[in-house]
C-alpha cells in the first residue's frame, strides 16, 4: 500500500481543490456550446491558459503543501522527540513551546506532556517497588530463590547466591538444580518442586569448598501468573553449627577430664572395699559403699551431660546389634540390685518363655532401664516394690514395663516428664537426685530405636508409677552394620566381640 | 590355652595403672606395662601379648588409634589377630566405635567400670595364644 508523508498528502488534497474549479470551468465551458473559436481567441489560446492553469494549480499546492505540511511535521517530529524514549524520562521535565499553542499541535504537546508526567510516576513508583523488594531480599540473612516451570531461576538474592560464590545478576536465568548442588546425608539431594512442602537439612559445598550447613524449605506455587513454579528459601546454619561443634569439643573435653579422676576414685575404692586383708570397720564399709554409689552418680551425671549435648547436635548415633532383650534387661537390673536392698525394695523380674531378640544399641537402651529404674528406687519408699515384665506381642515390638509403689507423679508434670532439665519432685531430691536429663535422653534413645516411651501414674501415695518403651523385635534382616560377629558381650561400661582373630 | 594370657596396658594415667595392675597381678595375669604409642608397639614385639588393652588417648604424639591401626596393617609385629581393648574416657564416641567395629575386639569406659571387671573382659575375649 503506498504511504504518503503528511505533506505528501496535504499536496495531493491542495492540488484536487486547486484542479477542480479549473476543471469546472472548462467543462462549462464546452458543455454550453456556446464556445466559438475567434480570431482573437484561439482554442489553442482558450487550452493553453487551461494549461498554464493546471500546472499553476500543481505547483502552488505543491510549494504550500510543502512549506506547511514539512512545519507542520517538524513540530510534531519534535514534540516526538521530546517524548522519546521512556527509559530517559526519569529526569527529563517536558517543556516544549507548542504547549503555548492553541490549536491541535498544542493539542496534542499537552497531551504527550500529561502522558509523560503519568509514565514518569508510574515509573517511579515501580522502580521504588522494586527497589523496596531487592532491599527487602538482599537484607535479610536468608536465601531465597524462586524459580520457574523450567526450573530456571527467576529470583534470588544475596544470601542464596553467596552460598554458591556468586551474584545474583550472575544466576539470573540459570538451571536451579545445575547450579546449587545440595546433599542431604552426604549423598546428593534432588529437590523434588512438585512438592507442596520440602523440609530438610542440606549440606552444600561451594565453588571455592566452603562448606555450609543449611535449613532448607521449598514451597510449590500453584498457578502463579508470572510462571513462578516454587520458593526455596535457605537458613544458613554454618556458623550455628561450628559453634555447636566447639561446644560438643569442649563438653567432650571436659568429661573425658572429669571421668579420668573419676576412674581413679571408683578404682580406689574397689580396691580398698574387695581388699580381704583390710580390717575395715562396718561404718568403713559404710562409707566406703557411699563413696563409691556417689561416685557412680557422677559418672551417671557426665554422661547425661555428653549425651544431652549429642541429642542436641543431631549426633546422637545407635550403634545397633541383635540382643536377647530378656538378657539384657536382666543383666541391667542386676547392676541396680545394691540400691534396691540399700532400701529393702523388692525387685522382680517377669520374661516371656521364648526368647525375644531385638536390634539394639545395648548401652544405649541399657542406660534407659537403669534411668527409669534408679529413679523408681529413688521415689519408692523403703520396703516397697519394683516390678519389671517384658511382653511381646505380634506387632513385632516388644514391650517393657517398670512398675514401682512409689509416690506418684502428679498429672501436671506428666506432661513435662520427658523434657530437659525437668524435675518432679525437686523438694524431695534434696540436692542429691537427678539432672532432669535422664527420661529427656531416655525418649530419644528410645525414639531413635523407633520405638515409644510413656508413662502412667497417679500422685495419690502408694498407687505408683508404671513406665513403659517398647523397641521394634529382631526382624532376621541382615542390617546395615549388623553385628558380622556370633555375638558381643555387653556389660555396662564395656562391650566385647565373641570372635576369634 | 597354656597359662594366663599375657596382658599389655598401654595407659599413661598413673593412678589407673596402679590399679588395674594391682587386680590383674592379684589374679596372676602376667603384665607389661607402656605409656607412650613407640613403648607399646616395642613391648608388643618383645612381650607377645595375648591381649592388650589400648588407651587412646596417649601423650608423645600419637595416639591408640595410631597404634590399633599399626599392629593390625602392619604384619612385622605379629599382632594382626591380638585380641586388642580400647580403652577411653572420651565423650565423643563415633570414632571409637568406628575403629573398634573394625579393627578392635572390645573397648572399655574406664570411668563406667569397677576394675575388677577387668577379668570378665578378658575372660570374655576368645584368648588363643599364638
Amino acid at each position: 500500500m503506498l504511504k504518503l508523508t503528511i505533506t505528501q498528502r496535504i499536496a495531493v488534497l491542495l492540488m484536487l481543490v486547486a484542479t477542480i474549479p479549473v476543471l469546472f470551468i472548462v467543462a462549462i465551458i464546452f458543455t454550453l456550446g456556446n464556445f466559438t473559436p475567434s480570431s482573437e481567441v484561439s482554442v489553442f489560446g482558450v487550452l493553453s491558459i487551461v494549461g498554464v492553469l493546471m500546472v499553476l494549480c500543481i505547483i502552488v499546492p505543491l510549494i504550500v503543501a510543502h512549506r506547511s505540511g514539512r512545519k507542520l511535521s517538524n513540530q510534531i517530529t519534535t514534540l516526538l522527540a521530546k517524548s522519546t524514549p521512556i527509559s530517559q524520562l526519569d529526569n527529563q521535565i517536558f517543556t516544549v513551546d507548542e504547549l503555548e499553542r492553541p490549536d491541535e499541535v498544542g493539542d496534542i504537546a499537552r497531551t504527550l506532556a500529561s502522558a509523560h508526567k503519568d509514565v514518569q510516576e508510574l515509573m517511579q513508583n515501580v522502580r521504588a517497588d522494586g527497589n523496596k523488594l531487592e532491599v527487602v531480599l538482599n537484607s535479610i540473612d536468608q536465601g531465597v530463590i524462586a524459580v520457574d516451570g523450567n526450573s530456571n531461576i527467576v529470583v534470588v538474592n544475596t544470601a542464596a547466591a553467596v552460598l554458591i560464590d556468586a551474584l545474583p545478576k550472575d544466576i539470573i536465568g540459570d538451571k536451579f538444580q545445575s547450579i546449587f548442588n545440595w546433599t542431604h546425608n552426604k549423598q546428593p539431594f534432588h529437590i523434588n518442586l512438585d512438592s507442596h512442602i520440602v523440609n530438610t537439612e542440606v549440606e552444600l559445598v561451594s565453588p571455592q569448598g566452603k562448606h555450609h550447613f543449611l535449613d532448607l524449605l521449598a514451597s510449590k506455587i500453584e498457578n502463579d501468573p508470572n510462571n513462578i513454579r516454587a520458593i526455596i528459601t535457605v537458613r544458613n546454619r554454618t556458623e550455628q553449627r561450628e559453634l555447636e561443634n566447639m561446644k560438643i569439643d569442649f563438653v567432650s573435653m571436659a568429661a573425658h577430664e572429669l571421668r579420668t579422676p573419676i576412674t581413679s576414685i571408683r578404682g580406689y575404692l574397689s580396691l580398698v572395699a574387695n581388699d580381704e586383708t583390710s580390717d575395715l570397720s562396718k561404718d568403713g564399709r559404710h562409707y566406703l559403699e557411699r563413696a563409691r554409689t556417689s561416685s557412680l552418680h557422677l559418672v551417671g551425671l557426665i554422661n547425661n551431660l555428653l549425651n544431652v549435648a549429642r541429642i542436641e547436635r543431631g549426633a546422637f548415633k545407635m550403634n545397633k546389634t541383635q540382643v536377647n532383650w530378656s538378657d539384657v534387661v536382666r543383666t541391667t537390673l542386676n547392676d541396680q540390685a545394691i540400691s534396691a536392698e540399700e532400701k529393702s525394695i523388692n525387685m522382680t523380674l517377669v520374661v516371656p518363655d521364648k526368647d525375644v531378640y531385638v536390634y539394639a544399641d545395648v548401652m544405649a537402651v541399657q542406660e534407659v532401664i537403669n534411668n527409669i529404674v534408679s529413679n523408681a528406687i529413688h521415689y519408692t519408699t523403703e520396703g516397697g516394690n519394683i516390678g519389671v515384665e517384658v511382653r511381646s506381642s505380634d506387632d513385632g515390638m516388644v514391650s517393657t514395663h517398670i512398675s514401682d509403689d512409689g509416690i506418684g507423679i502428679p498429672e501436671e508434670a506428666r506432661e513435662r516428664l520427658f523434657s530437659k532439665f525437668y524435675r518432679v519432685h525437686e523438694h524431695l531430691d534434696g540436692g542429691n537426685g537427678g539432672s532432669g536429663l535422664g527420661l529427656y535422653i531416655s525418649k530419644s534413645i528410645i525414639e531413635l530405636h523407633g520405638g515409644k516411651i510413656w508413662v502412667q501414674s497417679d500422685d495419690r501415695d502408694g498407687i505408683g508409677t508404671v513406665f513403659g518403651f517398647t523397641l521394634p523385635t529382631f526382624d532376621g534382616v541382615k542390617h546395615e552394620g549388623n553385628n558380622k560377629h556370633k555375638g558381643l558381650t555387653t556389660r555396662r561400661g564395656w562391650v566385647t566381640k565373641n570372635i576369634t582373630r | 590355652m597354656d597359662g594366663l594370657p599375657k596382658i599389655l596396658l598401654v595407659e599413661d594415667v598413673a593412678s589407673i595403672v596402679e590399679i588395674y595392675l594391682s587386680i590383674l597381678n592379684k589374679h596372676g595375669y602376667p603384665v607389661e606395662v607402656a605409656s607412650t604409642v613407640d613403648t607399646a608397639l616395642q613391648k608388643v614385639t618383645e612381650f607377645h601379648p595375648d591381649i592388650i588393652f589400648l588407651d587412646i588417648m596417649l601423650p608423645g604424639g600419637k595416639t591408640g588409634f595410631d597404634a590399633l591401626i599399626t599392629l593390625r596393617e602392619d604384619p612385622s609385629y605379629n599382632a594382626q589377630k591380638t585380641p586388642i581393648i580400647l580403652l577411653t574416657n572420651l565423650g565423643e564416641n563415633e570414632k571409637i566405635k568406628e575403629l573398634w567395629e573394625k579393627y578392635a575386639d572390645g573397648y572399655v569406659v574406664k570411668a563406667e567400670i569397677d576394675p575388677h571387671e577387668l577379668v570378665d573382659i578378658i575372660n570374655s575375649v576368645n584368648v588363643s595364644r599364638r
